[in-house]
């Protein structure tokens, strides 16, 4: 193949797309379709969570009345129940934001997921959020966002590569549209959803994103998500951001552990709906100390980074401690909602307690920024810290703010806290459940092939079971016909496995014809090899072969021979199975 | 120690030894990548979990004249009297005073089970009797009897003649039954130890003759 330099500039080659295909990687017939689908995602997905995002901003207001009336407090109860039952009940789906669901779609569903998820948590979250649950849209969003790609893959009949990356471009245009934060629905699909860069799933992603982008701005015009400040900060701020990173970090591992507790908490009650009637009573009280601390909350970070929070060091923590309990509440119960909101929310306010404090300790006259710069900052942590996302904690906070001069102290505060939060939490909340059950297998890699394949597509059933009462001069008889080297000893009556006889073991007596006649098959077998079931994966066939030393091993199933897997057919359909998931 | 020991220990090629230090995964101790600390080795490949071919995991050898040794673990009765070749399984197994009662009781079972499903009669006046499958529960080391008839008997032996001697082996696995009967063949075979037994020889001939034929290198 020539340089894709050189066909760029080739006369011959008709088709834009064809001449795009070969700048970006290797050529392929699909590129041009594949486009065209990501920024038909881009579009659904961006109106998809633009219309959500107007959808509760609607009702939550609608419902200002009732919410300061005497039942008040037992609204985000209501709205939790529905929530959660249109999730479980109507969808017949696991509760929560479905992240985590999403990115199991890519490591174990090949980037299939239903058809009725394009709903699902759309409906869930705008009853929840709508009625003052603690919780973000954006886990929804980019659920409905990747049900979306994986729906339109679906239907054009397209490879696992294919489908996973049209999954990613609805995450990243959900993202994108409902931030109106391009680069930061980008970022997120690749770090955080499908964890791998290369131009063949950069290039949709982008597409997408750009899309979404445009629809966001179309309805709701081109403007910051959390409206635009100015942020200045100068050297001494950037070792008050370091401090912050830290203090990031401690909290997001706070926002994580306590949104365990109570998930462990609900799973102990005798009905599934009555834990997010409860937490969401609670968080109706809350509610009424601290009206900040329900819903969604954009207004309070919008407040915080332009320094207008309400004055006073106490007052702040108390709402950055009130958004801790009630998001915990909503998103450990059940009720569908996401992590990017309560973040985000949950950090400005520690921001400025941070920024407060930093001015009441600081020496005078030494130049620090405005409270507003802290929130920003501490925005980037929190997402960084409770998402295991630096990236998309940097970009994100950037592009909701404009706040693109802050970008240095953004990239301190992310990574320290990200290094924090890692010597206490291993996996983010996303995939902490995939991590543990070894699901956390992202396509391609050699990890994912390993557990994929199972044993039963690599026996070799074309394999010659002897008996155990057959002498070896019998048995050499049978070798004369065979190609193999290894054979199963089964009992001719039950079919039961017994033993395996390795020809290169016995050939110095199969050679001397009086020994041969008086030494039984069962007599010199090998028991030691201890069979593989059909259903194990080839990681365990591997780590078998690794401790036996063996060559070929038996497989049984309920003590029934069943084939033979040898190293070299593993390695053999290993090959095979990369290039059928990852393309030669 | 240098790279061909490197690449021993942890069982790769020379050439894959030389790759990764080329690649940083792995440090030698010179700028030319030949000399390699062993504990560092050690440690580097405990750490990724790499098997090592030290002396302690390297497989048993069974080289050594195991049937030498089973012997002498065993027994060697000169001119027993007995009037079947289930006699003769039975002196053979008595003659076995490392296993108790139980123990003997179990093997003469077990080898008579075996003697019915085919005669062991290997030709040339030996017989070996044994057990269908290895006595792992029962010993840890092979052991063999070896018991020469006052009178031959009719063992249904290949090559139709009467046997004159016994050697009844008793394998704790099939490996070392195996190798208990490679050897026996090549006593047989090259060593003129059927001549031999048909002359019943003092224990200490036998084994004698046994260690000549069977130690390493003598072929």
């Amino acid at each position: 193949m020539s340089p894709p330099g050189a066909t760029a500039s080739d006369p011959s080659e008709a088709g834009g797309w064809h001449r795009l295909a070969r700048l970006v990687g290797p050529s392929d017939e699909r590129w041009g379709s594949i486009l065209l689908l990501a920024v038909t995602v881009g579009v659904l997905s961006g109106a998809s969570a633009v219309g959500l995002r107007a959808a509760v901003h609607r009702v939550f207001h609608a419902l200002d009345g009732m919410r300061e009336g005497a039942l008040g407090p037992l609204l985000p109860a209501v709205g939790a129940v529905l929530g959660v039952a249109i999730v479980t009940r109507l969808f017949r789906e696991r509760p929560g934001h479905g992240v985590p669901d999403v990115i199991r779609a890519v490591c174990r569903d090949g980037g299939r997921m239903r058809r009725r998820s394009v709903l699902s948590r759309w409906l869930g979250s705008w009853v929840n959020v709508s009625s003052g649950g603690s919780a973000g849209l954006e886990g929804p969003i980019v659920f409905t966002g990747a049900a979306i790609g994986s729906l339109l893959g679906g239907s054009s009949d397209l490879d696992e590569r294919r489908r996973t990356v049209l999954l990613g471009c609805g995450v990243a245009g959900g993202i994108a549209a409902v931030f109106n934060a391009p680069i930061a629905g980008m970022i997120f699909a690749i770090e955080v959803v499908l964890a791998e860069w290369s131009a063949f799933s950069v290039v949709p992603i982008v597409m997408s994103a750009v899309a979404a982008t445009e629809v966001s701005r179309l309805i709701l015009g081109d403007m910051q998500a959390l409206g635009q400040a100015t942020f200045s900060m100068g050297l001494p701020d950037l070792f008050a951001c370091a401090a912050l990173g830290a203090l990031a970090g401690l909290l997001s591992v706070a926002l994580v552990r306590s949104t365990r507790v109570v998930e462990e908490r609900s799973k102990r009650f005798r009905h599934d709906l009555l834990a997010p009637a409860a937490c969401g009573v609670l968080v109706g009280l809350i509610g009424i100390a601290e009206p900040g601390a329900i819903g969604e909350g954009y207004d309070v970070a919008r407040s915080a980074i332009r320094s207008e929070l309400a004055p006073g060091l106490l007052l702040c923590a108390s709402l950055a401690l009130a958004k801790l309990v009630t998001t915990s509440l909503t998103i450990g119960s059940g009720a569908p909602g996401g992590l990017f909101a309560p973040c985000l929310v949950f950090g400005s306010v520690a921001g400025v307690a941070f920024g407060r404090l930093l001015a009441f300790v600081a020496p005078a006259g030494l130049p620090i920024a405005s409270e507003g710069s802290y929130a920003l900052a501490a925005m980037a942590g929190l997402l960084a810290g409770v998402m295991h996302a630096p990236l998309t904690g940097i970009f994100l906070a950037m592009e909701v703010t404009g706040g693109y001069e802050a970008v240095v102290p953004l990239m301190i505060v992310s990574v320290l806290a990200l290094v924090v939060v890692r010597r206490f939490e291993h996996d983010s909340p996303y995939t902490r459940e995939l991590a543990e059950s070894g699901d956390l297998l992202r396509p391609g890699t050699d990890s994912r092939i390993l557990a994929d394949v199972r044993v039963r597509e690599t026996l070799d059933r074309d394999s010659t079971p002897i008996p155990p009462d057959m002498t070896l001069a019998d048995f050499t008889e049978i070798v004369k016909e065979s190609r193999r080297n290894h054979f199963p000893v089964v009992d001719p009556r039950s079919g039961r496995y017994l033993g395996m006889l390795e020809l290169a073991a016995v050939r110095r007596l199969v050679l001397d014809p009086a020994l041969s006649r008086v030494t039984l098959v069962g007599t010199v077998m090998d028991v030691a090899s201890e069979p593989l079931h059909p259903d194990a994966t080839l990681a365990e066939a591997m780590e078998r072969f690794d401790s036996s030393g063996a060559w070929v091993l038996p497989v049984t199933e309920e003590g029934r021979f069943v084939g033979l897997l040898s190293k070299s057919t593993l390695f053999d359909r290993y090959r095979r199975e990369l290039v059928a998931q990852v393309g030669a | 120690m240098d790279r061909s020991e490197a690449a021993r220990l942890l069982g790769v090629s020379e050439a894959t030894l030389a790759r990764w230090v080329r690649q940083g995964l792995l440090r030698a101790r010179d700028r030319r990548g030949e000399r390699f600390d062993r504990s560092e080795l050690l440690r580097w490949a405990r750490e990724r979990d790499i098997p090592v071919e030290t002396a302690a995991t390297a497989p048993e050898r069974l080289a050594e004249p195991l049937l030498v040794e089973a012997i002498e673990r065993g027994a060697v009765v000169r001119g027993a009297h007995c009037a079947s070749a289930h006699d003769a399984i039975g002196v053979a197994v008595d003659a076995l005073r490392d296993l108790d009662a139980d123990g003997r009781r179990r093997l003469l079972e077990e080898v008579l089970a075996r003697e019915r499903l085919a005669s062991t009669g290997l030709g040339e006046g030996v017989a070996v009797p044994h057990t269908r499958e290895p006595l792992g529960d029962l010993i840890a080391a092979p052991l063999a009897s070896v018991v020469m008839l006052d009178r031959a008997l009719d063992w249904a032996a290949l090559d139709g003649q009467p046997v004159h001697s016994v050697l009844l082996l008793a394998s704790p696995t099939a490996a070392s039954h195996l190798e208990m009967l490679a050897q026996l063949g090549r006593a047989l075979h090259h060593g003129g130890v059927g001549a031999l037994l048909a002359r019943r020889p003092e224990r200490a001939e036998l084994l004698e003759r046994l260690h000549q034929v069977l130690a390493p290198g003598a072929a």
